[in-house]
């Protein structure tokens, strides 16, 4: 264990205080009154052309500012996906199209002086639709008599990526290695299952929210509750036709995220108000409007297909995986990579794999990036076959885990073969503690005294299952992250950074680890992050980047920042500058000379005294790699034979995650992903009527855990260093989300000796399994 | 929309009749729909006489601004399995427990209520204030659409006698409405189960009492707890809800009482 | 409509409109530490004391509340020293994006008053009306744990 003076310590986040004290500000706290209300006119339809378009009765009521819609806004084609330029994503969406494709789609944008006149307004505009056929089932899509979502405009700009509207295929990956046929037909056991999970929604607590005003120099500045404030800003400059040099993005505390806000929704909306009524104008989703039409998880059927021998030696594995990307595609090919990117080189052993995965246009809500992305996806599917495995072997699942799971120092050609967008990375892996993860997450479970054993008490019985997960750790060569530091007189630091803290506690952990460079407390170090004009390029938070990607430039610009105050400490104290030491809190001393002098005296000389300059730096940072973290995560459950509920008591998450920078911050991720799985896992889903209507676009019928609802939760973290890394750190946000929901399911077979393919385990899918079992018939 | 703060039940009364008038307790069922321009909106939390609980002469009067909040602490007071402690203890959550009253909900009656099945199974009175003056069934109440308008639910009133009690609500969360719940009482004389009361809601009858089973189990020796073919007495009329479908809803329901039926005959649910 | 509100200890008259909600009131007279995430009263964000139960402003109508004690987490804290329970919530790593916290610690704060030393059940079920998707409730549990020891020591030296 290697020991810091920063790095490691669960300091207190940052803003904490302020947000218990409910003084720190969200987007909607800093609305100065004056705003115009902006709100959406949705399509009531799955899938329709738009005749015609009159909005006079709308534009004739008083208060009624604007109403911005296909006929008067220019037709720019985009994604709404926060991601690099260009993004991996489709340009298959416009402002407002003459054409709806999922109910909830956009048909216009009202602007009005109040709340109930752009309400009133929006119900007085008339629309006539023409309905079009509307498909809503992923399996039909490439149907050549399925009605096509995208046509002719719409492409991909990046070329090399695959994209077949006319076959609403958003996007097609396609990988093999070796020759799985001939290795299905060598092996002992062929299993093939296919799985599939279901839309989701984050739910974050805060709604989506944004608003625009122009400032006194005519620039467009937002305040928005986003993951993204770059990307914000360049797409939105794009779709406005406007200069991004025009436009500042600025992100105040986030009410959650989780992938939700890793898009592009409301900025080009409020900034087109703003910009063409030159008024400040606001929009904030309903909660509805959130399930409805902003981002959701991706649903996904999983058909795996295993080749072992007889003593669990995995020989072969094909994959397919078909993914619904919904009306449009933001992420289509990016959660469809990841989806074996961030699983397969798990079972690097494997000789021979193949990986077929398409993701398709539907007539329904869009997906969009989700915590896991993609991965959360496949490893429903590998740790239940995994499961399968051990026990068609009658090999012990643990040790079976321990000895196919990728090890350090090994690789996988995976890595290599795919990537978001560019191509991927060799990488071989410095650290991998997940053997010790399997061992110390199964003693904290008691999973000798459990599995296998269908320990009874009345009609529940109980059972254990794991789960092994990887995930990645930023993209490498596509993520940037920057750092800029300047010292202050009292021998403080400004830092800023463009990372974003959707609260996560990234200001926290970053100024942690610019005071471990520099020796000095993270208390004197003050962050500012997330706004366009003031602190440098960073991607966002997304892809589990923020600690390694925009940690890395903070450790490179604190590095710098560390050697210029050591240049003016050797002038001070007239002695070379290699023969210092940095101290404690601020103290540089030349052990021979016995002198010292204080970052407060550096500070002084370099502002007033010696030689005038500023010290600061401004550095940058992109991973060479991808390191990925690894869980073993396990499910205590019980079930009730009689009316197949599930009561789960205790999950528990071992984690490699390198060296935690924050362990309190690390543990919080992980139980956040661990009770956001378990809801997904048992709770959760979307319900549609024939015509493609959520029906449950609301708390009171899509149910995320509340406290009650919450088991024991443990979490390990697993003492491990990444060389690469800041300090030894790798990712910890999204790796938890994979492992519970396998993990639970697992669990169920064990105690009830069945196994339930399809999320969500619904009291009544276990019951109907059971009862099938109970008579003899498969499930 | 105009708001009218009276200070007694009879002004109310007063305003009762007229269109458009709309009673606000707790208001919490109010902001689930539209509240239309020209309502008189009338907030009855400043009525004194609503709010009392009355617990004297082996009869508990529960006034009809009384919350579930309220009213489940008082009555966990002195006897913590009482039903109406138990189910009105557990409906919704603590925040929404301080706001909802018991004459509100019963006004509302919705099918997803907690108030109702209990109310029914105590043999609970409603005092109306209004056209309809004057006390009435519940049963009689939950028959009659006609007596939800122009009518005040000033109290309720249940036999404080005590018994053995079951309450269950099928949910999906802790924090969700019920797709059903079992309110069941009964007693036990020499061994033998006496007053048996059976009520099931949140079917499409939105309350049923469930006669059958009463008669089934009423005067049977405790011991025998022969729950054979229970499901014969639980009726058809459950309809698809997010929960479940109305088939699977129905054998949870068969379940639930069998359950029920072992705990109030002194066994364990199981 | 026009009308008188005691908020936070403080009297206060304004003026609004006949169905204005509770929540969008507090709101626009600036207690934006009063959060909006559902309008349903499922989440809990909004959560307000009112004589000092727990309760959603989104689903009270403000003219129903008029003269009435509502407080805000603002209320809590004496001048410029935080009250302990929000120290806890800092100290335990309960604050992850903050959006559920005030509701949470006015829910803690309710219950911690009447029941001092509360169980983990007991915790749980007087925060069963506030949602967090942050944190998965384990370090709020703690944090009202820590709470609750720290206003027992608390009193204990006053």
């Amino acid at each position: 264990m290697k020991e810091f003076r920063q790095v490691g310590r669960s300091v207190t986040k940052t803003d904490a205080q302020g947000l218990a004290l409910g003084r720190a500000k969200f987007t909607d706290d800093l609305l100065e009154g004056d705003e115009l209300f902006c709100r959406i006119l949705e399509s009531p339809h799955a899938h329709a052309e738009i005749l015609s378009f009159d909005a006079s009765q709308a534009e004739a009521l008083p208060g009624v500012v604007a109403v911005f819609h296909a006929g008067n806004v220019p037709r720019i084609l985009y994604t709404s996906a926060g991601q690099g330029n260009p993004e991996p994503s489709p340009y298959d969406m416009v402002l407002f199209d003459n054409r709806v494709r999922f109910v909830g789609d956009r048909v216009a944008l009202v602007v009005a002086e109040t709340e109930d006149i752009a309400r009133e307004a929006c119900a007085k505009i008339q629309v006539e639709y023409k309905e079009l056929p509307a498909n809503f089932r992923a399996e039909r899509a490439r149907h050549p008599d399925t009605p096509k979502l995208h046509g002719d405009e719409a492409f991909m700009p990046i070329e090399e990526l695959t994209y077949r509207p006319e076959e609403n295929v958003a996007s097609e990956v396609l990988l093999t290695i070796g020759d799985p046929d001939k290795a299905f037909e060598e092996s002992d056991f062929v299993v093939e299952h296919t799985y599939s999970v279901h839309y989701a929604s984050h739910a974050a607590l805060e709604p989506h929210t944004a608003h625009a005003r122009l400032d006194p120099q005519g620039r467009l500045v937002i305040h928005t509750s986003t993951q993204v404030p770059f990307h914000a800003r360049r797409i939105t400059a794009k779709v406005l036709d406007i200069p991004v040099g025009k436009i500042r993005v600025v992100k105040p505390r986030v009410g959650g995220g989780f992938g939700g806000k890793q898009e592009v929704l409301l900025e080009p909306l409020v900034g087109l108000a703003t910009w063409r009524t030159k008024r400040p104008c606001r929009l904030t989703l309903s909660r509805k409007e959130v399930f409805t039409s902003a981002r959701t998880r991706h649903p996904m059927r999983v058909r795996l297909k295993t080749g072992f021998l007889k003593d669990g030696t995995i020989k072969a594995m094909d994959m397919e995986n078909l993914m619904t990307s919904g009306a449009y595609g933001p992420h289509a090919m990016t959660v469809l990579t990841v989806s074996a990117w961030k699983c397969l080189p798990l079972y690097n052993k494997v000789e021979h794999l193949r990986f077929t995965g398409h993701t398709v246009y539907t007539n329904t809500p869009v997906g969009g990036a989700y915590r896991g992305y993609g991965a959360t996806q496949s490893h429903f599917a590998t740790n239940q076959q995994l499961d399968i495995v051990a026990r068609t072997c009658g090999v012990d699942l643990l040790e079976l885990a321990k000895s196919l799971h990728i090890k350090e120092g090994e690789t996988s050609p995976v890595f290599e073969a795919l990537g978001e967008g560019k191509g991927g990375v060799t990488q071989i892996l410095n650290s991998c503690k997940l053997s010790e993860c399997i061992d110390r997450g199964a003693q904290a479970i008691g999973w000798y005294e459990k599995r296998d054993k269908k320990l009874r008490e009345g009609d529940w019985v109980r059972g254990v299952g794991m789960a092994i997960c990887m995930q990645g750790t930023g993209l490498p060569k596509i993520d940037l992250g920057s750092a800029t530091m300047k010292m202050n007189e009292d021998g403080s630091f400004n830092l800023l950074v463009g990372a974003t803290d959707i609260g996560t506690g990234s200001d926290t952990i970053l100024a942690q680890i610019a005071a471990e460079v520099l020796g000095i407390d993270s208390e004197d170090i003050i962050v500012t992050s997330s706004d366009t004009d003031v602190t440098p390029f960073d991607v966002g938070a997304y892809a589990s980047s923020t600690t390694y990607v925009s940690g890395g430039a903070v450790k490179r610009c604190a590095e710098a920042v560390r050697q210029q105050i050591a240049q003016a400490a050797g002038e001070i104290l007239d002695v070379p500058q290699d023969e210092l030491i940095f101290g404690e809190c601020g103290e540089i001393r030349h052990p021979g000379k016995g002198k010292t002098v204080t970052f407060a005296q550096v500070a002084q000389y370099t502002l007033y005294g010696g030689t005038l300059r500023q010290i600061g730096a401004t550095e940058s940072f992109t991973g060479e790699v991808s390191p990925p973290p690894f869980t073993a995560q396990f499910a205590d459950i019980s079930v009730d034979c009689r009316t197949g509920r599930i009561k789960v008591h205790h999950l528990v998450t071992a984690i490699d995650c390198g060296q935690a920078i924050n362990p309190t911050l690390a543990e919080g991720q992980v139980e956040g992903a661990v009770l956001n799985a378990l809801g997904y896992a048992l709770y959760e889903e979307y319900r549609f009527d024939e015509k493609g209507r959520v029906t449950n676009a609301s708390f009171w019928d899509y149910k995320v855990p509340g406290p009650e609802d919450t088991p024991k939760i443990t979490t390990i973290l697993v003492d491990s260093y990444e060389k690469t890394g800041p300090y030894g750190a790798k990712s910890v946000s999204e790796v938890p989300m994979n492992g519970p929901g396998p993990a639970i399911a697992n669990a169920l077979f064990d105690a009830a000796g069945v196994r339930i393919f399809h999320l969500p385990l619904t009291p009544e899918k276990v019951l109907g399994a059971l009862t099938k079992e109970k008579r003899g018939t498969p499930s | 929309m105009e708001w009218l703060f009276p200070k007694t039940v009879d002004e109310v009364v007063g305003v009762l009749g007229k269109e458009n008038v709309v009673l606000s307790g707790g208001g919490t069922m109010l902001l689930r729909g539209k509240l239309r321009e020209n309502t008189t909106m009338v907030d009855l939390s400043g009525i004194e006489s609503l709010q009392q609980i009355v617990m004297e002469g082996g009869v508990i009067s529960l006034g009809g601004g009384v919350t579930y909040a309220e009213a489940a602490r008082r009555l966990a007071e002195s006897d913590p399995e009482h039903i109406l402690a138990q189910a009105l203890g557990r409906a919704a959550a603590t925040p929404l427990r301080n706001r909802i009253t018991l004459g509100g909900s019963v006004m509302a009656q919705p099918f997803w209520s907690d108030l109702l099945g209990p109310l029914t199974a105590l043999g609970a009175e409603l005092r109306l204030e209004g056209k309809n003056s004057g006390f009435c069934e519940m049963a009689e109440f939950m028959r009659s659409p006609e007596l939800r308008s122009g009518n005040l639910v000033h109290s309720l009133r249940f036999p404080s006698a005590s018994w053995r009690t079951w309450y269950h609500r099928e949910t999906r969360t802790s924090f969700d409405y019920p797709a059903f719940t079992f309110s069941m009482l009964c007693n036990q004389e020499g061994g033998r189960v006496k007053d048996l009361r059976v009520v099931l809601t949140g079917t499409s009858k939105k309350v049923e009492r469930l006669l059958k089973v009463e008669e089934r189990f009423q005067g049977r020796d405790v011991e025998e707890r022969d729950f054979q073919n229970l499901e014969e007495f639980v009726p058809e009329t459950f309809v698809d809800r997010p929960h479940g479908s109305a088939s699977y809803l129905r054998s949870m329901a068969t379940v639930a009482l069998e359950r029920g039926l072992r705990k109030l005959m002194g066994g364990d649910a199981g | 409509m026009r009308g008188s509100f005691i908020v936070n200890g403080v009297v206060r008259e304004w003026e609004f409109p006949e169905d204005m909600r509770l929540l969008d009131l507090l709101r626009r007279e600036g207690y934006a530490e009063v959060k909006c995430g559902c309008r349903e009263g499922m989440c809990g964000s909004c959560c307000v004391l009112l004589e000092e139960k727990i309760v959603n402003s989104c689903q009270i109508l403000a003219a129903t509340v008029m003269e009435r004690d509502i407080r805000t987490v603002e209320a809590l804290s004496e001048g410029e020293e935080p009250h302990p329970l929000i120290t806890a919530f800092a100290e335990a790593g309960a604050v992850q994006c903050g959006f559920c916290t005030p509701g949470m610690v006015l829910a803690a704060y309710c219950l911690l008053k009447e029941n001092p030393d509360p169980s983990e059940e007991e915790i749980k079920r007087a925060l069963d009306g506030n949602y967090c998707r942050c944190t998965g409730y384990v370090k709020i549990i703690d944090a009202v744990q820590r709470g609750g020891r720290k206003m027992r020591e608390k009193e204990v030296r006053e």
